[in-house]
């Protein structure tokens, strides 16, 4: 984050215009307006990176409010594997722009690549080709420790198999994450409690993984996926390994994480889940093949809720 | 580094619970291979003490000339079968060098002291003049020290060797041969109980004659292999060393075949042998701390593979490299650490469990505890790096995808 300098009095109008302006249904060009005037400050402003105190976060504030931001961004994305003759794109020339509070179901045969997509997504795979931008920032070419750190920020993820630490306890596992973020352990656990309580298995926090069903695994592991309040969840086939009803408890959970602003790519391979989803991914060879948004019920439902108390300020 | 160490500790913890007999007996493992290397320092530290501790007893105007090899490396140079380069007229040198107080030349002569058929072992035969009395710091306990008046067919013995050959401590007045040569006990030392000394001679076993006696038994020309020279005072111990540095020089026509000893230098070690068996000794005990770190190594490696999955789950939540390196080698590290604590104390008890059947005990000291800490680290970093270093170099969807 650049360095927050005084009050700048010149740009102070900059707001007022906006918000005459935001309501309009021109939202790509506002946003482009947002992104120039924001250039503009920070070329003004001369000294190394600073930007306007007191209008940034109005700024953000409004941007929040009146656009989805994009979160991900992908452009011919390719990814291939295997040389010469057993050369095969998994992923070949993948364009996709998921924006803010989306719950994106991508289905697909096996091999189509979802999974692949899914890991780069995620930043645990480099693509071969093509430009990923992760809130707006190229990220395919940092480094392992920055995509490390990343993860540990920006990304949540849930796994079919849970991937519980059978060692720990529940709220360890679910603090687990925050370790990585340098935060201390009380103030861990307070967070991972927290986070548990939302789920309501805060009777479960010192119960060890392997004294939980399936279904209460996989809501821990949800939690998990969303202690750090990250930008967005990826999920691989998380009923996978679930029967019926504790698939749809599950389903639940997720659906109403996206009721309250999150944004989650889901792969799964059963159909009846995409009812829960907001867009719908297809993908076959390596492409997707269709792309089908799902009305949206209620735009406010849309609004990001603040995820149980103390969140931190996206920074 | 943004993982605090704590949740590191905690972390190896947690995992060395979980496999509690397993981080036990790998611990065991270094455990022993510490012990046994503080073992032999420990005990080589005490007998260094006991030289020390002579010295420091002689008010510290000590100094010994030894001859020394002048091809380095000759382990063999203190022990009697080797020609020395010390020559009677050497100590007749020495002995007028003024601020020199007292002087006693050791000689060895070669030769059992027979009593009819018993030819006690490890009994040796010196030469000398009455002066080693004072130098020596030695006690008659029955009769009394040769001097100058008494004839050269008497011996003082040591008392292990009068009851060795006469089969009592008060054998003043017997007799005894070296060589066909006839020798009257007419004294016996108090038991010295120091085999090591910065004489090299165990006074407990040996016959003292007088230096003419020992001539007439090595045949005339007598090499001496140390003289031990006492000077007045502490301050003209350093000039009576220039002196005598100085005369023999021109004796032996510059050729260095000869080395003046004191203070400290003489507490150390007495002889390169000594300072090879230690060596040789702790390169032995060092063997089964390299067998500790192996199995420390071992150990690690299959935790890696077992927690595969773990690995993989923690790079996705967040985890860099060198958070999945720290975590592999704190808990090698823990486990090495705790094992070379244990071993430190076990191998003191072991010393001083040993040293009640020897005449020294063992000594603490800084730098044997600096050893054991460096040894145990050491390994643990050796041998912990290589799996950490695996374990963070696995891909993160591979590992995810593993089952066991």
């Amino acid at each position: 984050m650049a360095e927050r300098t005084g009050f700048e009095p010149a740009i102070v109008l900059l707001p007022y215009t906006l918000s005459k302006r935001a309501p309009s249904t021109t939202r790509p060009p506002l946003r482009t307006l947002i992104t120039i005037l924001y250039g503009r400050l920070y070329k003004t402003r001369h000294t190394k990176g600073c930007r306007n105190a007191s209008i940034a976060p109005i700024i953000e504030a409004m941007v929040k409010k009146h656009t989805k931001p994009t979160v991900i961004k992908l452009k011919k994305l390719k990814k291939r594997y295997g040389i010469g003759n057993a050369e095969h794109y998994a992923l070949d020339g993948v364009d996709l722009v998921i924006e803010k509070g989306e719950f994106i179901a991508v289905m697909g045969p096996s091999g189509c690549g979802k999974t692949t997509l899914l890991n780069i997504l995620g930043l645990l795979d480099r693509p071969t080709d093509g430009d990923y931008l992760l809130d707006g920032k190229r990220v395919e070419e940092l480094s392992t420790t920055k995509h490390a750190r990343i993860r540990s920020q920006q990304i949540g993820f849930v796994f079919q198999n849970f991937n519980l630490i059978p060692r720990i306890s529940v709220i360890e596992n679910v603090a687990l994450p925050l370790t990585y973020t340098g935060m201390r352990k009380i103030k861990r656990l307070k967070e991972a409690s927290r986070v548990l309580k939302n789920f309501h298995l805060q009777e479960r926090e010192y119960y060890m993984p392997g004294q939980l069903s399936g279904g209460q695994s996989q809501r821990v592991a949800i939690a998990r996926a969303l202690v750090n309040n990250p930008s967005i969840i990826l999920a691989d086939e998380p009923t996978g390994n679930l029967d019926s009803q504790a698939s749809h408890i599950v389903m639940e959970e997720l659906s109403d994480l996206h009721r309250r602003g999150n944004t989650i790519v889901m792969v799964t391979h059963n159909p009846k889940l995409t009812t829960y989803a907001s867009r719908v991914i297809h993908m076959l060879d390596g492409k997707i093949a269709s792309d089908t948004k799902i009305a949206v019920k209620d735009e406010s439902r849309m609004e990001k809720i603040p995820f149980g108390l103390g969140r931190r300020v996206s920074s | 580094m943004r993982l605090l160490i704590s949740d590191h500790l905690s972390n190896a913890y947690e995992s060395l619970k979980s496999n509690r007999t397993r981080s036990f007996l790998t611990g065991l493992g270094i455990s022993i291979g510490v012990a046994s290397v503080v073992i032999v320092l420990a005990l080589s530290a005490g007998v260094s003490q006991i030289i020390g501790k002579q010295i420091s007893a002689l008010d510290g105007n000590i100094a010994v000339i030894r001859p020394q090899s002048t091809n380095s490396g000759d382990i063999t140079q203190q022990q009697s079968f080797a020609p020395s380069t010390i020559t009677e007229p050497d100590y007749a040198a020495i002995q007028a060098t003024p601020g020199v107080k007292h002087s006693a030349p050791i000689m060895i002569v070669g030769g059992t002291p027979t009593k009819g058929d018993t030819k006690p072992a490890g009994s040796i035969v010196i030469a000398t003049t009455p002066e080693l009395q004072d130098i020596a710091k030695l006690t008659v306990k029955d009769g009394q020290f040769i001097d100058e008046v008494t004839n050269q067919q008497t011996a003082v013995i040591g008392e292990q060797l009068s009851i060795d050959l006469f089969g009592t401590d008060r054998s003043a007045g017997s007799t005894f041969t070296v060589k066909g040569q006839r020798f009257t006990v007419i004294g016996v030392l108090k038991r010295f109980n120091d085999p090591i000394n910065f004489n090299t001679v165990d006074f407990d076993q040996a016959a003292i004659i007088h230096l003419a006696a020992g001539k007439q038994l090595s045949g005339g020309g007598a090499p001496l292999q140390q003289v031990n020279i006492q000077a007045s005072s502490s301050a003209q111990l350093s000039s009576a060393i220039r002196a005598i540095d100085k005369q023999l020089a021109s004796a032996h026509q510059g050729d260095k075949d000869y080395a003046i000893i004191s203070g400290d230098e003489i507490a150390r070690p007495t002889s390169k042998l000594f300072t090879m068996i230690q060596g040789v000794s702790v390169a032995i005990a060092s063997i089964s701390l390299l067998v500790g770190g192996i199995g420390i190594m071992n150990i690690m490696l299959v935790s890696v593979a077992e927690r595969t999955r773990e690995i993989g789950l923690r790079k996705a939540i967040g985890a860099s490299n060198a958070h999945i390196i720290w975590q592999f080698l704190i808990e090698s590290l823990i486990m090495s650490l705790s094992g070379g604590l244990v071993g430190y104390a076990a191998g003191y008890i072991i010393a001083f469990g040993i040293s009640t059947f020897l005449t020294f005990d063992p000594v603490f000291t800084w730098p044997i505890a600096g050893v054991a800490a460096a040894l145990s680290l050491g390994v643990g970093v050796v041998f912990g790096i290589y799996p950490a270093f695996k374990a963070s170099r696995k891909d993160p969807i591979e590992s995810l995808r593993q089952y066991h």
